[in-house]
């Protein structure tokens, strides 16, 4: 009998088996990466290409219209000024008789359309608050509408985005306009009185004037700052962000002026090649305005401002009065807090939450006592708090406002969970600011008096979403026409 | 190296450089529509949701702290606008008593020219073919993949594995339909 290797066998029926399943393996990885490579080429084709949309809506396209259809718009209106005959001079040569005034012939594309430009923006926009108010009687002293203004110069966008640049330009010109029912701005009708405020007052000013034509407050703050720098000719990709937004109680006045007025103001800064993201907005309020007197109107104003426009406006109207002022004191101070727009953002998010808390008398769970303690404990934990931090600060109630759960949700880990940590106890002392009065005018108080603080002392910037400006540090301004054209920031004469 | 150049690119966009957005989008749109589209199951709805993503992540670019996972800071922006998205939607569907379910598939795609991806939509089931195009397309690793989806590991290469099969078989038979149609036209 033949003697049979059992053993041997038995392997070689293992060896083959592992190489089918080897085979088979590498059979299906072929199959797979066949498929997976038939998705991968329709994969351009499945994933939409929204890149276009995102840029047009992030504004890195021309807002108003790029370099090439300036230069083809410059060539057209030059020509068309040729073509065009210049029917005045020929009706004077015939009849003697002058038109007084030709809006066309000072809307040509020349380099000296600048001034115009600037001229024009201010006209439109002004003619827009003299409707409003002229609807009121006048002389009556009653605000008629109420403009809030600001100008983002392309240079502090560019200082936003940047955590490692340091200016956030100062002269960031944000506040409220309220003219009278004649169209006149007192100077208590800024709100608040910034730098840019005070720049533009200081521009109008003089000893025995406190009353100012709208139309003279625009034209100091575009043509002034326009020379002096708010305003940047820059390159599509960095802009400049003007917002005005119209407060009125008039139903109509949205369709009936505000599209006209942007329109022309597009135009203006598109004939001035001035790159802007322009925002209108025209928001309607009731009770009417008009009920009110201008400073009321003003700090009313400048309070639901402060509050990112977040809280019942009504519920403002019939506030006490001490809250109105402690809350406008945070505004004044907030405004010459060297912040970043994110941290400015933050504390009128967290104010306007401590304010809705305050207003329905919420309940604190823990003691003033137990949010010292909490404090005590993250003042323990600051080497994982993710931002660059003075250990001091974290004694102080209100730099818990500076930061914002959204701002923080990408974290993780440790740092994820000492910003829960912060954020608790924002929320305590928020809680604790709202369960009266007497705590939240307190509260206010001492988040005035710690903006304050910071202001004074340049350098010392808690904001954790970038560094502080240095006040000191600009060189002035000269105006795009110029060839030595900087960054766009101005000092103050 | 896409994590470096999309680090690099953050950086950049932070320092105030709008092209950098274009390298941001390019490197990562595959990886977000995929993320998104499971969240909201509706393609226009992601088309419109990933544009929201660019624009916030253009806006925010400041808050984005260099060293920390680009990545993971995009997608958390492009799950807040999918589920405030969906929020906002499901607010409005549920007064609309004549919308009706998708036909056909798992998500209704519309008029798309990727065949095999329109027959994975057909034959796999919801959490399949999310797998397969977030690893496929988006370029996602597994273990990413269970995250995102809360699944174990475990479930989610099973799952893949079969959804293969699954699309293996029906492009074997999309095929041998293929050719007998082409047989009868040549007969």
């Amino acid at each position: 009998m033949k003697k049979v290797n059992t053993r041997s066998r038995g392997s070689s029926k293992a060896t083959s088996r592992s190489a089918a399943l080897e085979a088979r393996a590498r059979l299906e990885r072929e199959q797979e990466e066949e498929i997976l490579s038939l998705l991968r080429k329709e994969a351009d084709a499945f994933v939409p290409n929204v890149y276009p949309y995102v840029k047009k809506k992030a504004g890195l396209l021309a807002p108003i219209e790029t370099r090439e259809e300036l230069s083809l718009t410059e060539i057209l209106g030059n020509e068309g000024n040729k073509m065009v005959p210049d029917l005045e001079k020929l009706i004077y040569q015939k009849t003697g008789a002058r038109k007084s005034f030709r809006l066309g012939n000072h809307l040509n594309f020349r380099r000296t359309a600048t001034a115009i430009g600037t001229c024009l923006s201010t006209v439109f926009v002004v003619a827009a608050v003299v409707t409003v108010t002229s609807a009121l009687p006048a002389g009556s002293g009653a605000p008629g509408a109420l403009i809030r203004l600001s100008i983002a110069p392309a240079s502090s966008q560019n200082a936003e985005r940047s955590l490692s640049e340091a200016p956030v330009n100062p002269y960031k010109p944000e506040f409220l306009l309220v003219p009278t029912s004649d169209a006149k701005i007192y100077q208590e009708g800024f709100s608040p009185m910034n730098l840019s405020a005070t720049y533009v007052v200081d521009q109008l000013g003089s000893p025995d004037r406190d009353a100012f034509s709208v139309e003279e407050v625009f034209s100091a703050l575009f043509e002034g700052s326009y020379e002096s720098g708010y305003i940047e000719a820059k390159t599509p990709a960095s802009y400049n962000v003007i917002e005005i937004s119209i407060v009125t109680d008039q139903n109509d006045f949205e369709d009936l002026y505000v599209k006209a007025a942007e329109a022309a103001l597009r135009k203006s800064l598109c004939e001035k090649r001035i790159y802007a993201k322009l925002e209108f907005t025209c928001d309607l309020l009731e009770p009417s305005i008009s009920e009110m007197n201008y400073a009321e109107a003003a700090d009313v104003f400048s309070v639901y401002e402060l509050l990112n426009r977040k809280v019942n406006y009504r519920a403002l109207l019939h506030e006490s009065a001490s809250v109105i002022e402690g809350l406008k004191k945070v505004g004044n101070a907030l405004a010459a807090a060297p912040l970043s727009d994110t941290a400015r953002l933050s504390i009128g998010r967290a104010l306007s939450i401590s304010y809705a808390v305050y207003s329905q008398r919420g309940n604190c769970l823990l003691t003033a006592e137990e949010i010292e303690k909490l404090k005590a404990d993250l003042l323990a934990m600051r080497e994982e708090i993710p931002w660059n931090v003075n250990p001091s600060l974290l004694d102080e109630d209100p730099y818990y406002l500076l930061n914002d759960p959204e701002y923080c949700e990408g974290l993780t880990g440790e740092a994820k969970k000492v910003s829960e940590f912060f954020f608790d106890i924002q929320k305590a002392i928020i809680d604790f600011a709202g369960s009266s009065k007497e705590n939240y005018l307190g509260f206010l108080s001492m988040t005035a008096a710690f903006l304050d603080k910071m202001a004074s002392r340049p350098g010392s910037c808690p904001d954790p979403y970038g560094y502080p400006y240095d006040p000191g540090g600009h060189s002035p301004g000269t105006g795009p026409n110029s060839a030595n054209w900087g960054d766009g920031e101005i000092v103050l004469a | 190296m896409n994590e470096e150049r999309l680090e690099k690119a953050m950086v950049a966009l932070q320092k105030g450089d709008g092209n950098a957005l274009a390298e941001i989008y390019q490197i990562t749109s595959k990886g977000v529509f995929t993320f998104v589209l499971p969240i909201l199951r509706d393609y226009q709805l992601a088309e419109d949701v990933m544009q929201d993503t660019y624009v916030s992540c253009y806006e925010n670019i400041a808050s984005y702290r260099p060293g920390t996972n680009p990545r993971n800071w995009l997608l958390t922006i492009a799950k807040n606008t999918a589920l405030s998205k969906l929020r906002k939607r499901n607010k409005e569907l549920s007064f609309d008593f004549d919308s009706e379910p998708n036909a056909g598939g798992v998500y209704y795609l519309g008029e798309i020219d990727s065949p095999t991806i329109a027959l994975a939509n057909n034959v796999l089931a919801e959490d399949e073919f999310n797998i397969v195009m977030m690893y496929a397309i988006g370029g996602y690793k597994h273990k990413e993949i269970a995250e995102f989806l809360h699944m174990p590991l475990g479930t989610v290469t099973w799952k893949y594995a079969t959804a293969l099969k699954k699309l293996r078989k029906a492009l074997a038979d999309e095929e041998s339909k293929y050719a007998l149609k082409r047989q009868l036209q040549s007969n």
